[in-house]
């Protein structure tokens, strides 16, 4: 990667990481496993930078993919919990503006639920506003799959009372 | 107006990772890293191991036992190589003395992140301390995450029981598993008495594995614990070598050069290599990893590089009391 290239680099990075970050956060349910699989992605994305086309729409796929090989490699280990972390504190209907760090526990176990499949197609259609036709394109799947597993997807989620106690309580704000 | 769950999801979805921003230096290192010519990557570097330690392997009994009618080459006399040294290994293991104390201590790299694990064998608890976000560390904690060490003297030790009862194992972690999100989602919604009793989470789509690709993994994972016996681990190593499709290389190296015996599997359902490292005395496991390997670009999916994600096992110290980390 030459100077100009790592610019151009840096520019994209600077443009986009943020919502990389945040979608990593949804793909994975885990803030710290995503800064992971952020950190993956771009490293994938550097090393291809002057062949790829379309670098918002190649970390999208590289992140989807980079979560399926995690969840696999990470069977062995037991499930962790954050040390001293207050779940328990996070009441969704306290408060007239819920902080992002009350809500994100309730909406990453509620997410947990769902498959990679669902999860990445949840929140390309619904956070990073991707059409269902981009959807398709982005997973490698067609728009039929991508509207059967978004409607599964949201029936799942509709059954988490976590969610559902959020959303009413969004839903009346 | 009130707003469909589609819209409603999409503003939580948005609130709750609103504060969340990417540190600018990973950026600089990816850069920099980007930027270092003639590295090679750890993943195809062991693709490539791999396929040369199958060849030769393959070659060099093939060589003495040759094909004849209504027998099958490749695979049959891979598998009866690789049993040869399995046979080996699990023998060596039955020998090794016992490891005592109720604590342990492992330093481990994960991929480049260094952390420890300690476990309490008494409990099976376990703790881990790794780097978190802008390098504070960040401790995380399983209770009864590893089976106790009564429960692992419990474990069957005849080839056909410790079969069963590792595809058994199976579906009851996978259950935990499904019973741990359960636990998160009530948690949150403990102040909301009128929602309990609502099904929570459907069945979760898992990969249609085969037995034998469940009793490898199986085997594999339980191998990595450092609180079997000398017996479990022996009984382990001669499952596996009941099991079809494995491939040993007993001049391996691990991540950090070490002497190993590999002993790898490759799952078609999941499309996985999964390896642990032996050491030559069978005494331990020094790496276990998991491997996707390169896939050509097919049905408008581009193709996609190796992966791997290992664990590296530096040191394993047993105590008698609670080791700091």
């Amino acid at each position: 990667m030459d100077n100009k290239q790592a610019r151009a680099f840096e520019s994209f990075v600077a443009e986009s990481g943020d919502l990389l970050l945040r979608i990593a956060t949804l793909l994975t349910c885990d803030v710290h496993i995503a800064e992971d699989v952020y950190q993956e992605t771009l490293q994938r994305l550097a090393k291809r930078w002057p062949k790829v086309d379309n670098p918002r729409a190649y970390c999208r796929r590289a992140m989807h993919n980079i979560v399926i090989d995690q969840r696999r490699a990470r069977r062995r280990r037991p499930p962790e919990l954050e040390l001293f972390a207050d779940y328990d504190s996070s009441d969704p209907r306290a408060g007239d503006r819920l902080a992002a760090v009350e809500l994100r526990p309730a909406l990453l176990a509620a997410l947990a639920a769902l498959s990679p499949q669902q999860r990445a197609i949840v929140v390309l259609r619904y956070f990073d506003d991707r059409s269902e036709t981009e959807t398709a394109d982005l997973l490698g799947v067609s728009v039929g799959t991508v509207k059967s597993t978004a409607s599964r997807a949201m029936a799942r989620l509709r059954e988490q009372p976590g969610l559902g106690a959020l959303m009413a309580t969004s839903d009346t704000q | 107006m009130i707003a469909n769950d589609e819209d409603l999801l999409r503003d939580l979805m948005h609130r709750a990772t609103g504060d969340l921003h990417a540190r600018r230096e990973i950026t600089a290192g990816v850069i920099t890293t980007c930027r270092r010519r003639h590295r090679r990557t750890r993943a195809l570097g062991l693709s490539v191991t791999g396929a040369a330690a199958a060849t030769a392997i393959a070659a060099a009994v093939g060589s003495s036992a040759p094909a004849g009618p209504g027998r099958t080459s490749g695979p049959v006399i891979k598998l009866t190589a690789a049993q040869r040294t399995l046979t080996h290994l699990s023998a060596a293991a039955a020998a090794a003395t016992a490891p005592t104390g109720r604590w342990v201590k492992m330093t481990e790299l994960a991929g480049k992140q260094r952390k420890i694990t300690i476990i309490d064998t008494r409990t099976g608890d376990v703790w881990t301390v790794q780097p978190g976000v802008h390098g504070a560390p960040r401790e995380l904690f399983s209770r009864a995450g590893l089976p106790t060490a009564a429960q692992l003297a419990a474990y069957p030790t005849s080839v056909p029981a410790l079969r069963a009862f590792l595809i058994r194992q199976a579906s009851r972690q996978a259950a935990e598993t499904l019973r741990f999100f359960h636990a998160q989602a009530m948690a949150t919604v403990r102040k909301h008495p009128g929602l309990r009793g609502k099904k929570l989470i459907g069945n979760t789509s898992q990969p249609k594995e085969t037995s034998d690709d469940t009793v490898f993994a199986q085997a594999a994972y339980t191998l990595w614990n450092p609180a079997i016996s000398p017996a479990l681990r022996s009984a382990l190593l001669k499952v596996i070598a009941a099991t079809p499709g494995v491939v040993v290389n007993s001049h391996a190296r691990d991540g950090l050069g070490r002497s190993a015996v590999e002993i790898s599997r490759y799952d078609s359902a999941a499309s996985y290599t999964e390896a642990v490292y032996e050491t030559p005395d069978a005494a331990r496991v020094l790496e276990t990893s998991s491997l996707r390997p390169a896939t050509p670009a097919m049905n408008g999916r581009p193709a996609e590089k190796a992966y791997q994600l290992s664990d590296t096992y530096l040191s394993i110290v047993w105590s008698a009391t609670r080791p700091s980390a």
